[in-house]
C-alpha cells in the first residue's frame, strides 16, 4: 500500500509503539496535571463561549451542512478557487503528495536565494514534515508562534492541536534558555514568553521566506485565511517578498458568508472565543515591497510572490471511501479537550501530527491500517468527541469503524484474540456459558478480599496493578434464579 | 404509596453477562423492584452475552450471531427489560443496523427497554420508593446518555426516594473509563480515567453513586476502592428495592 503521508514522520516516531508510549505518559506526573488543567480551561471556556450564542445547535449543524456541501462539489470549489486566485496573481500548485510540495517549496527558496525561512504553527506543515526538509537544504527556520518556539527550543513534538506546547514544563524550557538563547534561566512565565514572542519578530522581520499553514480559503473571492492569535502570520504576510501558503485540500469554503460562520465554529469549539485574535483574508497581490538598496542611493522594487499549495497527500483517495466525512473536520481541537483517553496520554503519545480522537481516525487512514491499527482502539466509546464537534463529525462511528477494520485485516492485539477465543467459545450456549462462568469464579475468587481481586497474580498482574478487579459472586444471578 | 398507571405485564429479564457473574444483587434487586409492581417477571435461562464487548473490538460477525440468538430467546416475550446501558444501546440501536432485514432482530430492539427506562416509559411509574446513604450522586453511564438519551428518567426516580439528598457531579459528562475491551487493552488508562473520576466523586461529596449500566458499576467501585473511598457505588435497581 503506498504511504501518502511523509513516510519520514512515522519512521521518526512510529505509531507501533503507541502502547509503550501510552506507558510513559501515564507515569510522567507533570504531563497529567498540565492535561487536566488545560483540558478544564479549555472545555469551560468552550461552554462559555457557547453560552451567548442563542442557536448553538443550529449553527452547528449549518456548519456541518456547509462542510458536506464542500465535499460533495470538491473539485468545483477548488476550480472556483484556483480562477479566482490566479486572477489575482496568486500562483496556485497542486501538490499529490507531501514530497511534491516540500519539492515545490524548496525550489522556490534556492531559486529566490532564501537563506532563512518564517514557518508557521499550523499542522498542515507538520504533516509536510517540513522542519526536516527545510534542514536538509540547509535553510535557517524560525517558528512563528510561542508554542512553536517553545518546542523548538526543547526539541519535542507538539503535544496539542492548538496549543502545541501544552505538555513541555516552564523548568524544561527554562533550562534551554542559557544555552540556545544566551539569556539567564527565569521560572517567570511572563517573562519567558515575551522573550519569545520578541525574539519570534525580530527573526520573522528577518525572513526572506515565510511558509504559513491555511486555515480556510474562500471560493468565491479567492481569499486565503490565516486565523492565529499572536498576530505574526498577518505580519508575515506583509513582510517577506515571498510567502507560501499550504491548504490541505478539504479546507476550501464557497462563500465568505461561509466563512465567517466556520472560523466562528472553529474559534469557540477549540478556544472558547468568539473569533480569533488575528483574522487575515490575504485577497490580491500587494503592492512592491519597497527597500533601499545597499548604498541607500535609491529605492529597490521588488514584487511579493503568494504561492498558494494545494495539497493532497491522500485526501482525494480519502473522500472516496466511507470514512470520507473525517474531511469535515476543521481542527479546532476540541475532540481532544474532551476526550477521556487524551486528556491522560497527551498528544506525544499518538506519535503523529494529529492525535487525540481525530487524530486517530486520520492516521490509520493516512498512513495505513498496518501502521496505526491501535489507535482506534484507545476509546471508551464515550461519545464525548462528536458531542462538541463543531461540525457534528461522527468520529464515534469512524473510530468503531476502523476498529471493524483492523479486526477484519487481523490487526488485532494478542492478547484481544485470546479473549476472542474465550469469550465465543463460552457464549455458545447456556451450559458453556455457566462453566465459563464457574471457572471464571474458580480462578479469580480465592485472591478476592471484599469482592475485589487485588493480588499480584503473575498473569494478571497487568489488570491489577493499576486498579483491584471485580471478583466474580459467588452465586451467580443464574443459579440464583434456578434456586428460586 | 405505589401507584402504576398501566396494568402490570409479563416482563423477560436481560440481566447482562457482568450482572449474571459479577453482581447478582443487582438482578435479584430489579426481580424486587418489578414485582412490587405487580409485573410478573421470567429469566430465560438460554440467555448469554449479547455481543457488547465483541461489538466495541469491531468483530461485528460475532456480534451478528449473538444477535440472532439473543433474539431468539427473548422473541416470546413483549418486554424485555434490560440492566446495563451499554447493552441496552447496542441491542436498541446496534442490532438493526447490522441486521437490518432480520425482523425478529427489528422487534426485539422495539420491545428492549433500559431498567430506569421501562420504569418511567412504560411503567410511567412515580412513586417507588427506595433507600441510599445521602448524599446521593448520579453517574450518567455514556451509552444511557448520549445512545439513549436518558439523563432525567433516572434521576426522577433517584428524586421520589424519600429523604433523598441528591448531589450532581462536577464532572458529570465524563466517562469513568470503562470501555470493555479498552479496559482489556490499556487498563493503567482506565484505571486513571477511573480515578479522576472517583476524585470528582470525593469532591461531590456523595456516600452513595448510582448508575444504571454494570460495567461503570464495577469500575467505579474498583477507583473508588483503590482510593479508600467509604462511598459506595449502586444500581439504579438496588436503591429503588432498598426499604427506607
Amino acid at each position: 500500500m503506498k504511504l501518502s503521508f511523509s513516510s519520514s514522520v512515522a519512521r521518526n516516531r512510529p505509531v507501533a509503539s503507541f502502547r509503550r508510549r501510552v506507558a510513559d505518559a501515564l507515569t510522567d506526573r507533570y504531563l497529567q496535571i498540565s492535561l487536566s488543567r488545560a483540558a478544564n480551561i479549555l472545555n469551560h471556556a468552550r461552554s462559555a463561549s457557547y453560552a451567548d450564542v442563542p442557536a448553538s445547535e443550529a449553527l452547528r449543524s449549518q456548519a456541518r451542512s456547509i462542510r458536506e456541501h464542500t465535499l460533495a462539489r470538491l473539485a468545483d470549489y477548488l476550480e472556483q478557487l484556483e480562477i479566482q486566485a490566479r486572477g489575482q496573481g496568486i500562483h496556485v500548485y497542486w501538490a499529490e503528495e507531501a514530497a511534491d510540495a516540500n519539492r515545490y517549496i524548496v525550489e522556490l527558496a534556492r531559486k529566490h536565494g532564501v537563506f532563512s525561512v518564517a514557518r508557521g504553527g499550523e499542522s498542515i506543515l507538520r504533516e509536510l514534515d517540513l522542519d526536516r526538509v527545510l534542514r536538509e537544504a540547509a535553510l535557517e527556520i524560525h517558528p512563528t508562534t510561542v508554542g512553536d518556539f517553545m518546542l523548538t527550543l526543547t526539541n519535542r513534538p507538539p503535544g496539542h492541536l492548538v496549543f502545541s506546547s501544552l505538555q513541555v514544563r516552564k523548568e524544561e524550557i527554562s533550562q534551554s534558555f542559557p544555552s540556545k538563547l544566551d539569556i539567564p534561566a527565569t521560572l517567570d512565565i511572563g517573562s519567558m514568553t515575551s522573550t519569545a514572542a520578541a525574539r519570534i519578530r525580530a527573526n520573522l522581520i528577518q525572513a526572506d521566506m515565510a511558509i504559513s499553514g491555511l486555515t480556510f480559503a474562500v471560493a468565491e473571492t479567492g481569499s486565503l485565511i490565516l486565523a492565529e492569535n499572536q498576530g505574526n502570520e498577518r505580519l508575515l504576510s506583509n513582510l517577506p517578498r515571498l510567502h507560501v501558503l499550504v491548504m490541505g485540500l478539504e479546507r476550501v469554503v464557497p462563500t465568505l458568508e461561509d466563512l465567517l460562520l466556520l472560523l466562528q465554529a472553529q474559534a469557540r469549539s477549540g478556544r472558547g472565543q468568539p473569533f480569533a485574535a488575528y483574522t487575515t483574508l490575504l485577497n490580491r497581490v500587494e503592492r512592491p515591497v519597497q527597500s533601499a538598496t545597499p548604498d541607500r542611493s535609491e529605492v529597490e522594487e521588488t514584487p511579493r510572490e503568494i504561492h498558494l499549495v494545494l495539497l493532497d497527500n491522500g485526501r482525494s483517495r480519502m473522500l472516496q471511501q466511507a470514512s470520507g466525512a473525517v474531511l469535515t473536520c476543521i481542527q479546532c481541537g476540541a475532540c481532544l479537550n474532551a476526550c477521556p483517553v487524551y486528556r491522560e496520554i497527551g498528544g506525544e503519545a499518538y506519535g503523529w501530527t494529529y492525535m487525540g480522537p481525530i487524530g486517530a481516525v486520520l492516521a490509520p487512514l493516512s498512513l495505513g491500517i498496518e501502521r496505526a491499527a491501535s489507535l482506534p482502539g484507545a476509546s471508551t466509546g464515550c461519545g464525548a468527541c462528536r458531542q462538541v464537534c463543531p461540525v457534528d463529525l461522527d468520529l464515534p462511528s469512524l473510530l468503531h469503524d476502523l476498529r471493524v477494520r483492523a479486526s477484519q485485516e487481523r490487526r488485532v492485539s494478542v492478547r484481544l484474540r485470546l479473549a476472542r477465543r474465550l469469550w465465543r467459545w463460552s457464549v455458545q450456549d447456556n451450559n458453556r456459558y455457566q462453566q465459563a462462568t464457574r471457572i471464571l469464579r474458580w480462578v479469580l475468587r480465592p485472591w478476592a478480599r471484599q469482592g475485589l481481586v487485588q493480588s499480584r497474580l503473575p498473569l494478571l498482574r497487568r489488570w491489577t496493578a493499576t486498579q483491584p478487579l471485580p471478583a466474580p459472586a459467588r452465586q451467580s444471578f443464574r443459579e440464583w434464579w434456578k434456586q428460586r | 404509596m405505589y401507584w402504576t398507571k398501566n396494568p402490570p405485564r409479563v416482563v423477560a429479564l436481560f440481566a447482562t453477562c457482568l450482572v449474571d457473574a459479577f453482581c447478582p444483587e443487582v438482578g435479584r434487586a430489579a426481580v424486587v423492584v418489578l414485582e412490587r409492581h405487580g409485573v410478573t417477571v421470567e429469566f430465560p435461562l438460554a440467555q448469554t452475552c449479547c455481543g457488547r464487548p465483541a461489538y466495541d473490538a469491531g468483530f461485528l460477525r460475532d456480534v451478528r450471531r449473538q444477535a440472532r440468538h439473543h433474539a431468539r430467546v427473548f422473541a416470546p416475550y413483549e418486554y424485555i427489560v434490560c440492566l446495563s446501558s451499554a447493552c441496552a444501546a447496542l441491542v436498541r440501536q446496534d442490532y438493526p443496523a447490522l441486521l437490518p432485514d432480520d425482523e425478529q432482530v427489528l422487534s426485539l430492539a422495539r420491545r428492549t427497554f433500559e431498567f430506569s427506562q421501562f420504569l418511567t416509559e412504560v411503567l410511567e411509574l412515580i412513586g417507588v420508593g427506595g433507600a441510599a446513604a445521602n448524599p446521593v450522586a448520579y453517574h450518567d453511564a455514556c451509552h444511557q446518555m448520549r445512545t439513549l438519551g436518558l439523563t432525567a428518567g433516572p434521576r426522577r426516580l433517584l428524586a421520589q426516594i424519600p429523604d433523598v439528598n441528591l448531589v450532581e457531579l462536577d464532572s458529570r459528562e465524563d466517562c469513568c473509563g470503562f470501555g470493555g475491551p479498552f479496559t482489556l487493552e490499556y487498563p493503567g488508562v482506565a484505571a486513571n480515567i477511573g480515578g479522576r473520576k472517583a476524585r470528582s466523586i470525593e469532591r461531590s461529596g456523595a456516600a452513595t453513586v448510582v448508575t444504571c449500566d454494570a460495567g461503570c458499576l464495577l469500575h467505579l467501585r474498583s477507583a473508588l476502592s483503590q482510593r479508600q473511598s467509604d462511598c459506595t457505588v449502586r444500581h439504579l435497581a438496588e436503591v429503588l428495592a432498598a426499604d427506607s
